[in-house]
């Protein structure tokens, strides 16, 4: 079970991933709003994985992907991405994204790919 | 091999076979001998010595020829045995090959060929050896040769035969091999999937099955598959599709292989086909491949199609059996236009301009009507109409001429007729002539009311009546779910998806006529829900809500106060009263000190006001701010009352509360 650090400006979105995670054991080590306090936080709590929102105010997640990854080579970063937004999530991979998850969706889905990335640090 | 030699070393030689045979001085008289071979049958030869010295060799054959001559026996008799012997014997070495003699032996005169041959070791003579033996022995040899030879042989063919047996079993394993693989390749060449796959520089290689071909309909061998899928889709998403297989191919995590892979368009059109596209990564030889499973799912994309159609279809049967009236009544309102509306409107309208307008939001409205009751082969044939109009406008032509010219073509019942054929067919040819027969179960509903009245005394009356009232009255839930048709309707002009739509509660009948104007408005009160509260997919998908709203309508019986209960509620963005405080100020409503004193609540309720619209844009949809009014008007007309509670993000809710009358 990890620490996760969860980005979204959507107050529903984070409530729903916050009791998807918890529920099945992980431990939300925080939540960020924006991509600035994302970084900001991800400093802070050094969370073993990030999800994290795409389109969001101040600074966008792929804004926020670029910086996380230049401080800490080795984070795991699963991108939350709305439809239609195939072309951002190729950039996000290309910045360092391990996977990405799109909006609306299942909870299992969710659990599954964190496990996967999780899976593969080790 | 080598055993056979080593067998053959040891016994080979002379040595072996030689015997002692009697010996004689070369002076001895022929007398002698004649008693020696007289004496011992068995003795087939004798050897001569000259003091020590080996001389010669006396063969009894030989002898008694000799002595068979003419005075023979009488000149040897007396006379020393060296006249009768054979002075050049075959002498050999005791290690000397047996064979080797056999052959020197056979080379000898053929007098004297079966003669003993004498051995001598260290030239000493140490025996001899007669033709019988050696032969004999040279047979057996040969004989045990031939037998190993022969066993060698066995063995030979035995491995041979063994070697062949394997090669067999190679062979079948290899036809087996060939005929598993040939049946893989059949079934995957039959599976109705096409298989392909492709490296990194895209070429499609050659073991793709043979339903690719039939799939894609061309060859494929050598063929670039990015050149060939990309074609198939517009540019930005080709564009995603080759960044995505280009950084799969350079991918070295198999997670971010599996983010790529679902990156990729999973379903393309192909002439009439459509055939879905599911990539799985292999890796050959520690080289990274894809393999391409090709499904024509165009049967099934196609029943997906006459299945919607077929429900459609059942939506217009259902909706022409509980609304034969309204559906008669906008047949008979559309001939009209048509056959007699159009020509009036051009001639009473005070310009071109107008009398055109007139025409299209008429057309444009009764689209949209049979659209509402799942006259959607009507609604179509409107559409093109509409359509044909836009053209003249967008020409400029909206000349009376023009409009005349258009509708002279256009005939009713070529407008209708899809529709009315699936209703006849289904309902029967009465279901035109139906609206009648209501209008007279209807009339007669009264009429038996009125003969109760006159004939009953009051108590009667009362106990009765209502019964009788039933039989014209109808459950809100069947009139409210006549509403489904209508949101499904709107949401799909406004491009989003069809909210569910669920009814529920008590039932309560009513008599429809004395509710008609809320039902009526009620309209604008679904139509204000799909166009402001129900977000867009993508609105919906950013907040995790289900891609599809919901809309439910409850039904309470508060027989308390002899009164409905109404409650329609979505679960869309809710009434945000900062907005609507906005608009109030916009629309001039109300004035900005007394705005800011405002509750939120108070705001919000604001939408039922007079002359307040939260659209910027003014839509046939809605937009001019006398949607909501309309229904505060027939609740308040009706004696009951409206009101609404808001959550921004999650919804709002509507209740209307009118007495039972």
């Amino acid at each position: 079970m990890a620490k996760i650090l969860i980005v979204d400006d959507s107050l529903i979105v984070r409530m729903n991933l916050r009791k998807i995670l918890t529920e099945s054991g992980h431990e939300v080590v925080a939540e960020a709003s924006n991509g600035e306090e994302a970084c900001q936080k991800y400093a802070e709590t050094k969370p073993e994985l990030v999800t994290l929102d795409i389109t969001m105010p101040k600074m966008d997640g792929i804004e926020a992907l670029s910086t996380i990854c230049q401080e800490d080579k080795k984070a795991n970063v699963i991108m939350i991405s709305a439809l239609g937004q195939e072309a951002k999530i190729l950039e996000a991979l290309d910045k360092g994204a391990k996977q990405y998850i799109i909006k609306p969706f299942k909870n299992h889905e969710v659990l599954e790919k964190i496990d996967t990335v999780l899976k593969d640090i080790v | 091999m080598n055993h056979l030699l080593d067998k053959e070393s040891v016994g080979e030689i002379i040595g072996n076979l030689v015997v002692n045979i009697p010996s004689l001085l070369v002076h001895q008289e022929g007398k002698v001998l004649f008693g020696l071979f007289e004496n011992s049958p068995d003795t087939d030869g004798i050897v001569v010595f000259d003091g020590g010295n080996l001389t010669g060799l006396i063969m009894r054959n030989h002898f008694y020829k000799e002595m068979a001559k003419q005075f023979g026996f009488a000149v040897y008799m007396g006379r020393p045995i060296a006249m009768l012997m054979d002075t050049e014997p075959l002498i050999v070495d005791y290690y000397t090959e047996m064979s080797k003699v056999g052959i020197m032996a056979m080379d000898r005169a053929k007098n004297n060929l079966y003669d003993h041959v004498l051995v001598t070791k260290d030239n000493t003579y140490v025996g001899a050896v007669g033709i019988s033996p050696l032969l004999s022995e040279l047979s057996r040899k040969s004989e045990e040769k031939v037998g190993i030879l022969k066993s060698q042989n066995e063995a030979l063919k035995k491995a041979n035969e063994q070697e062949i047996a394997l090669t067999k079993t190679i062979l079948e394993k290899n036809l087996l091999l060939e005929k598993k693989s040939n049946a893989v390749k059949n079934l995957l060449d039959n599976a109705g999937q096409g298989f392909l796959s492709f490296g990194k520089n895209y070429m499609i290689e050659e073991e793709y099955s043979v339903e690719c071909e039939k799939i894609i309909g061309r060859p494929l061998h050598k063929v670039n598959y990015l050149d060939l899928v990309s074609r198939l889709y517009d540019q930005e998403k080709a564009s995603i599709q080759q960044l995505a297989f280009k950084r799969y191919f350079e991918s070295t995590s198999k997670i971010k292989d599996e983010a790529y892979l679902s990156l990729l368009p999973n379903e393309c059109v192909i002439g009439e086909k459509t055939i879905q596209l599911d990539y799985k990564p292999i890796e050959f030889l520690s080289e990274k491949k894809l393999m391409v499973v090709l499904t024509d799912i165009s049967e099934k994309v196609s029943l997906e199609r006459s299945m919607e159609e077929e429900r459609q279809n059942q939506r217009l049967i259902v909706k022409a059996l509980t609304n034969s009236g309204d559906i008669n009544n906008m047949f008979d309102e559309l001939q009209e236009l048509l056959e007699t509306g159009i020509p009036l409107i051009l001639d009473n309208s005070p310009s071109d301009d107008e009398a055109f307008n007139e025409i299209f939001r008429q057309i444009h409205t009764f689209k949209g009507d049979f659209g509402q009751f799942c006259l959607y082969n009507s609604s179509k044939n409107l559409h093109v109409l509409e359509e044909q109009l836009q053209q003249l406008k967008e020409r400029g032509q909206r000349s009376s001429q023009a409009v005349t010219e258009l509708f002279a073509g256009v005939k009713t019942e070529e407008i209708l007729s899809k529709d009315k054929e699936l209703i006849l067919n289904v309902l029967g040819q009465n279901y035109l002539q139906q609206n009648e027969k209501l209008n007279i179960a209807k009339d007669t509903v009264l009429e038996l009311q009125t003969v109760i009245r006159k004939f009953c005394p009051e108590d009667q009356c009362r106990a009765i009546l209502p019964y009788v009232n039933k039989l014209k009255s109808k459950n809100i839930k069947t009139i409210l779910h006549q509403y489904q048709d209508y949101v499904r309707y709107i949401c799909e002009r406004l491009a989003k998806p069809v909210p569910n739509f669920l009814v529920y509660g008590d039932d309560i009948w009513i008599e429809k006529e004395n509710y008609d104007k809320l039902f009526k408005s009620s309209v604008h009160l679904f139509r204000n829900i799909c166009d402001h509260g129900i977000e867009h997919p993508e609105e919906r998908a950013e907040l995790n809500k289900g891609e599809n709203g919901n809309i439910t309508c409850r039904i309470t019986n508060d027989s308390n106060n002899n009164s409905i209960l109404i409650e329609i509620s979505d679960d869309g963005r809710g009434i945000d009263p900062a907005v609507i405080k906005m608009k109030a100020l916009d629309s001039g409503l109300m004035a900005e000190e007394e705005l800011i004193n405002l509750s939120d609540d108070d705001a919000v309720n604001l939408i039922f006001a007079q002359g307040l619209t939260t659209k910027s844009k003014v839509d046939s949809l809605s937009g001019r701010g006398i949607g909501m009014t309309a229904v505060k008007e027939a609740t308040e007309q009706l004696k009951g009352s409206i009101g609404l509670k808001t959550y921004p993000g999650i919804g709002t809710s509507y209740l209307i509360t009118v007495p039972i009358i």
